[in-house]
């Protein structure tokens, strides 16, 4: 599969009076064409700012560095701002977590929408409202055409994140950015979104890089899948590999979590991660899971191991980052 | 949008009618206004004489019930200094204390809206700190010294501009300042503080996300939101402006209601007092409402609810 | 699990330093304002020239010397020592005036900020505790004061009552409660939302008991700084309204009485006018300052 986003390498820094903070630290991965990619890990392990980055849309102190950061074959990390402007809401679009105060209450619906066509094309103002009505309807919006004259406040949460998601599409991008879009729904909301995404991506061939906790969300819908903890990524790969064969001991205690139906024999007790997420302030020496793992050994004090092909299916693209053979 | 108009407008109304009470209370506690009225070579039997020709012999509801009456028709009796209608004279000052406030206002938005806003995009740079030393003088800085230290400046150091007096534009330019400077950091601050707090909000992450222009960004969708506040203080602003013009007009020898005020105050025209005081008090009302429908328009989530 | 207790130490070096206290924060906050210690460094001066003006006056501030009339200050080539800020137009001791109107300026503002912070409190506390029928009335309450315009009734109640530091202080306590009112509700509307609160009603405290022991001391900081900004706005308003001729009345050395009374000298003799009025300002400018640094050093994320 063509890759449509390639990262290498990817850091963000944030300056705090106490030191720098190392949020993402030397991230790499992969999105093909049409493929959806979830990203997962706790929360504060970096994933989101890992999306923003992806965007340019970090917070003001916080700074990116890459190896390469390639979106199409253009490289991300020598953009002018301009150019990257162009790209943003256009080629590659971006959903937020909290569709209750993503949208801007001073202004409707359809003027949101319509801008984000208008900015980067010369669509006329009843065009760009004839697109945001259609892709209202794509998303599932009932009475699409109404809703343009309508306020954020008059919608509710999942209708508000449909409309994130026609404004998403506003440009025909080919990569979505959806950064938890569900966590801030109720239930039966999260699976319709989640639904819509992936119909979304088998319609229009687009490519999704999902920002998600949620484990449940990435075995439904991931092609594949990147596990990362404390700024680093511990293990990635097809999720089929991943969440049937986890080589990280990190990525088989997250799985211990969640009870799995049919799997998880009634009664027996989930499992639990001791400890904490190590501060993110300054180096690391060694596995920054090392505190927290019931393998460690002397080693992973002073050193973190390279991502390495996992041993059971090397040629799957499955990787991981532990000293241990892999697959207990 | 109704129901929230016609309850602002009880509360408007409620308001008014207090304060027109206490003002007529407050006076009529200061001693017989057919004694003030009389002056100081009056008998007995003067006073009495206009104690019964005014009605100040009268139960006191209905004395106020009648001056009420009688105010709302525009009529608040006649000066007992100037000898003449009340109403004629404030018609004759008002125009030079609303023109006084209304440039004054537009000074204090001219300078504390696009300082607030460079100061918000731009936290601890060099603006920053200049609109907050602004801000921190122009609350230390006691109007009537302000006004003088102009005068010192411009009048008699370099003569550019008359020291007192109304008539031409000139007039004016001094008092605007001293009046806007007065109320400049207080605009400067709530548009600082809306906009920092609307460029932090996920929607301008949206917008940005868009890939709209930052100008777009900063004008369209934070702008917006932020100066929503501003624009009711602004109203309400406007009104102290017109209470606090006293100390800026006797300074200027402007002629408008506040030097009227302080004439009247300090030669005890009661009538005269109680008129300013219920006109000035009325404006400030009036306004506050209008700010608050205002606020409401502006807001959609009122708006339309 | 002693694997992991071991190996905790090492991997994570912030743990080893100890964690500042709250107080030490607070400590090292207000040291490093240098705002907030300039504003106090200020204030604690003329708080202390004014309490020692006996003792540090030169002179007598209300005796009269015609023969010394407009002496100017002593960095002028006229100037001399004997009256290091010069003389007045009655050739009253303008350094000595000056100490004596500390007092009356500091006197007024302290009097007046707790005159109308006590109304302010009560009604602001009750409005924000009680909510319902008593919030309405005062909400009312701060809507009627806010429409009455504050020189010009403060200016006829003097006229009418006579200038005395008495009237003054009382008409600025009644007419500069509004803000904290308005600042009391919310912060106790906030306060009130609080678990510790509930959990203070839930066990059956009395209502002052839990005014006084827990809404209180939290919303402290608050009504500290709307007292300096009132404070700083007494002061203003007395210096105008004796400016006006309607304030603290004369002989008393009054800093707004300074101004006006150099007013008629203004061409010649710009200092008259020149040195009450500065002091004015640092004064309330030390005030302002102290009351946005105390803002900024209790805010839970400072601004330095």
């Amino acid at each position: 599969m063509t890759p449509i986003l390639e990262v290498e390498g990817l850091c963000v820094d944030i300056p705090t009076p106490a030191g720098t903070l190392h949020a993402v630290r030397d991230v790499s991965f992969r999105v093909g064409k049409g493929e959806i990619l979830c990203i997962v890990g706790e929360s504060g392990c970096g994933k989101s700012l890992t999306s923003l980055a992806l965007m340019d849309l970090l917070p003001g102190r916080a700074r990116r560095e890459a190896r390469r950061l390639s979106f199409a074959g253009t490289d991300l990390g020598t953009l002018s701002q301009k150019a990257m402007r162009n790209l943003r809401g256009n080629r590659m679009a971006m959903i937020f977590q909290e569709p209750m105060t993503s949208l801007n209450p001073a202004f409707t619906i359809g003027n949101q929408m319509a801008e984000a066509l208008r900015c980067h094309t010369r669509a006329s103002a009843a065009e760009a409202r004839e697109r945001a009505a259609e892709l209202l309807a794509l998303v599932g919006v009932p009475a699409g055409r109404d809703r343009l004259n309508q306020y954020p406040h008059q919608l509710s949460g999942g209708l508000r994140q449909r409309v994130m998601i026609a404004m998403a599409l506003m440009g025909s991008p080919d990569l979505l950015i959806a950064d938890e879009p569900t966590t801030a729904l109720d239930v039966t909301i999260q699976a319709q979104i989640l639904h819509l995404l992936e119909d979304l991506r088998d319609r229009t061939g687009l490519s999704i890089v999902l920002i998600t906790h949620d484990l449940g969300v990435v075995a439904q819908l991931a092609d594949r899948v990147v596990v990362m903890y404390a700024g680093s990524v511990v293990e990635e790969g097809p999720v089929d590999e991943v969440f049937g064969r986890p080589a990280h001991p990190y990525t088989r205690g997250l799985l211990d979590c969640v009870p799995v139906p049919g799997r998880t024999p009634p009664g027996s007790l989930l499992g639990s991660i001791p400890g904490v997420v190590p501060s993110l302030i300054g180096a690391i020496p060694g596995c920054p899971f090392a505190a927290r793992c019931s393998f460690a050994a002397d080693a992973c004090l002073t050193r973190q191991p390279p991502l390495r092909p996992a041993p059971l299916q090397p040629a799957a693209g499955h990787s991981f980052r532990c000293v241990l053979e892999g697959s207990a | 949008m109704l129901a929230y108009s016609l309850k602002r407008l009880l509360l408007a109304v409620l308001v008014a009618v207090t304060v027109s009470v206490g003002s007529f209370a407050l006076l009529r506690a200061a001693g017989d206004p057919a004694v003030a009225m009389a002056g100081h070579s009056a008998t007995a039997s003067d006073i009495e004489f206009i104690r019964e020709t005014y009605g100040f012999n009268r139960p006191l509801p209905v004395q106020y019930a009648d001056w009420l009456v009688k105010a709302l028709q525009g009529d608040f009796g006649e000066s007992l200094y100037f000898r003449m209608p009340v109403s004629r004279m404030l018609a004759d000052k008002l125009p030079t204390t609303m023109t006084l406030g209304g440039l004054a206002l537009a000074f204090a938005l001219c300078v504390g809206l696009p300082l607030g806003i460079i100061a918000a995009i731009r936290p601890n740079s060099w603006i920053d700190r200049t609109a907050l030393l602004i801000s921190v003088t122009g609350q230390a800085m006691p109007t009537f010294w302000f006004a003088l230290v102009l005068v010192v400046l411009f009048s008699i150091t370099f003569p550019l501009l008359p020291p007192s007096g109304s008539g031409t534009w000139k007039h004016f330019v001094m008092p605007t300042v001293v009046l806007g400077y007065y109320a400049t950091p207080a605009i400067m601050r709530l548009t600082r503080a809306g906009m920092l707090e609307v460029l932090a909000s996920d929607y301008i992450r949206t917008a940005r996300a868009k890939g709209l222009h930052p100008a777009v960004v900063l004008l369209k969708h934070a702008l917006r939101n932020a100066v929503i506040p501003v624009v009711s203080l602004s109203a309400v602003q406007f009104g102290f402006m017109l209470g606090g013009s006293v100390v800026v007009e006797t300074v200027f020898a402007l002629h408008g209601t506040g030097q009227l005020a302080w004439e009247s105050i300090s030669r005890s025209d009661l009538p005269t007092v109680q008129a300013i005081v219920l006109v000035l008090s009325s404006f400030y009302v009036v306004l506050s409402l209008i700010a608050d429908l205002l606020n409401a328009w502006l807001d959609p989530r009122i708006r339309v609810a | 699990m002693t694997m992991s207790e071991t190996l905790r130490a090492p991997a994570a070096p912030a743990a080893a330093a100890q964690p500042p206290t709250p107080g030490q924060i607070l400590r090292r906050r207000i040291l490093g304002h240098w705002s907030l210690m300039g504003g106090l460094a200020v204030l604690g001066l003329i708080l202390l020239l004014a309490v020692l003006a006996p003792f540090v006056a030169p002179d007598d501030p209300y005796r009269q010397d015609l023969m010394e009339r407009l002496v100017p200050p002593v960095w002028n080539a006229e100037g001399s020592w004997a009256h290091p800020l010069g003389t007045d137009h009655l050739g009253r001791d303008y350094l000595s005036r000056l100490l004596y109107g500390a007092r009356v300026s500091l006197l007024i503002g302290f009097a007046a900020a707790l005159g109308s912070g006590v109304i302010g409190t009560t009604l602001g506390v009750c409005a924000g505790y009680f909510r319902g029928r008593v919030d309405m009335v005062v909400t009312f309450l701060v809507t009627v004061r806010l429409s009455t315009p504050v020189v010009l009734v403060a200016l006829a109640v003097v006229a009418l009552f006579g200038g005395s530091l008495e009237v003054v202080i009382l008409v600025l306590s009644a007419l500069l409660w509004d803000r904290f009112a308005i600042v009391m509700r919310t912060s106790t509307i906030q306060a009130t939302s609080q678990d510790y609160v509930l959990a203070a009603q839930a066990v059956g405290c009395s209502v002052p008991r839990i005014i006084f022991g827990e809404i209180l001391p939290n919303v402290l900081n608050n009504l500290i700084i709307v007292a300096t900004l009132e404070m700083a706005h007494a002061i203003l308003l007395e210096a105008a309204l004796s400016f006006l001729g309607l304030g603290v009345q004369p002989p008393l050395p009054s800093w707004g009485l300074m101004v006006a009374e150099g007013r008629s000298n203004l061409f010649f003799e710009p200092w008259l006018i020149a040195i009450p009025g500065v002091a004015l300002f640092l004064l309330v400018l030390a005030i302002n300052l102290v009351g946005d640094g105390v803002r900024d050093v209790t805010a839970p994320d400072g601004r330095t």
